[in-house]
């Protein structure tokens, strides 16, 4: 009981990550939406590049990969069942993967603020 | 009566036990669930990958998509991912909400809220990739 009353109040990690990625491709969506005025996407994208923006899209980055490599681990150990017995290496190989794939990334995203800001 | 009902959204699981014989009746969010992740599964990667990681975001603007956007072949990666996107999150937050949200009432205003949301935001968006004038 205790032990169930625990697991129901631990972060769904995979929902929050679900939720960043919603919230982005709603923003990208209406952003798109106003492509056509050129100058006010031009000015926004421009905003892009500091650094607030470039630590956003990192965070957004790092939702999308762990929630995509979470999601398929959903979806493998629904497809096979005996896999479930494995969830435990699943998840470390997800968190693991997750955070081998965003470092190098986090890097490329904000290694041209700090080559134009230190120049 | 062996068929069980099994509610909508990406955290529907735990699914019965490995060796658990029991046959299920599956709800149509479930089934629209799984065939969204599958083809989320390519396109938000390599959505994220060719927009924010190849390209520095600092260079973000409408060059990027009239540059894309020649191709068909984009327009209809970038207008299939808005659709199966709203789709995937919208099922997604509302089984999130259903679970959370005891109140009959709130959780059907929130769904609709949450409908008209995507529904509209997904509408312009697609419609502006379809049309969108490059040259």
């Amino acid at each position: 009981m205790v032990a169930e009353q625990t697991s129901t109040r631990r972060v769904n990690w995979g929902a929050v990550s679900g939720s960043v990625v919603l919230v982005y491709v709603v923003v990208w969506a209406l952003g798109l939406s106003h492509v056509a005025s050129r100058t006010t996407f031009n000015r926004w994208g421009a905003a892009m590049g500091s650094l607030g923006a470039r630590l956003v899209i990192c965070g957004v980055v790092l939702a999308t990969i762990f929630h995509t490599l979470d999601g398929l681990r959903r979806l493998v150990a629904e497809a096979v069942p005996r896999q479930r017995v494995h969830e435990m290496r699943w998840r470390t190989a997800v968190l693991f993967a997750t955070w081998a794939i965003a470092l190098p990334c986090f890097a490329v995203i904000v290694w041209p603020w700090v080559a134009e800001t230190t120049r | 009566m062996t068929a069980t009902e099994v509610p909508s959204g990406p955290a529907a699981d735990p699914a019965p036990a490995a060796g658990h014989e029991v046959p299920e009746t599956k709800s149509w969010g479930w089934h629209l669930m799984q065939v969204t992740s599958w083809l989320l599964l390519v396109l938000v990667p390599v959505h994220v990958f060719s927009t924010w990681v190849f390209h520095d975001p600092g260079h973000f603007g409408v060059a990027l998509y009239v540059d894309r956007w020649h191709q068909v072949t984009w327009r209809l990666f970038d207008g299939a991912l808005v659709v199966l996107a709203f789709l995937h999150g919208g099922v997604g937050l509302n089984g999130m909400c259903t679970r959370r949200i005891h109140r009959a009432g709130v959780r059907t205003a929130l769904s609709v809220v949450i409908g008209v949301v995507l529904g509209v935001v997904g509408v312009l968006a697609v419609s502006t990739i379809l049309s969108f004038n490059v040259s």
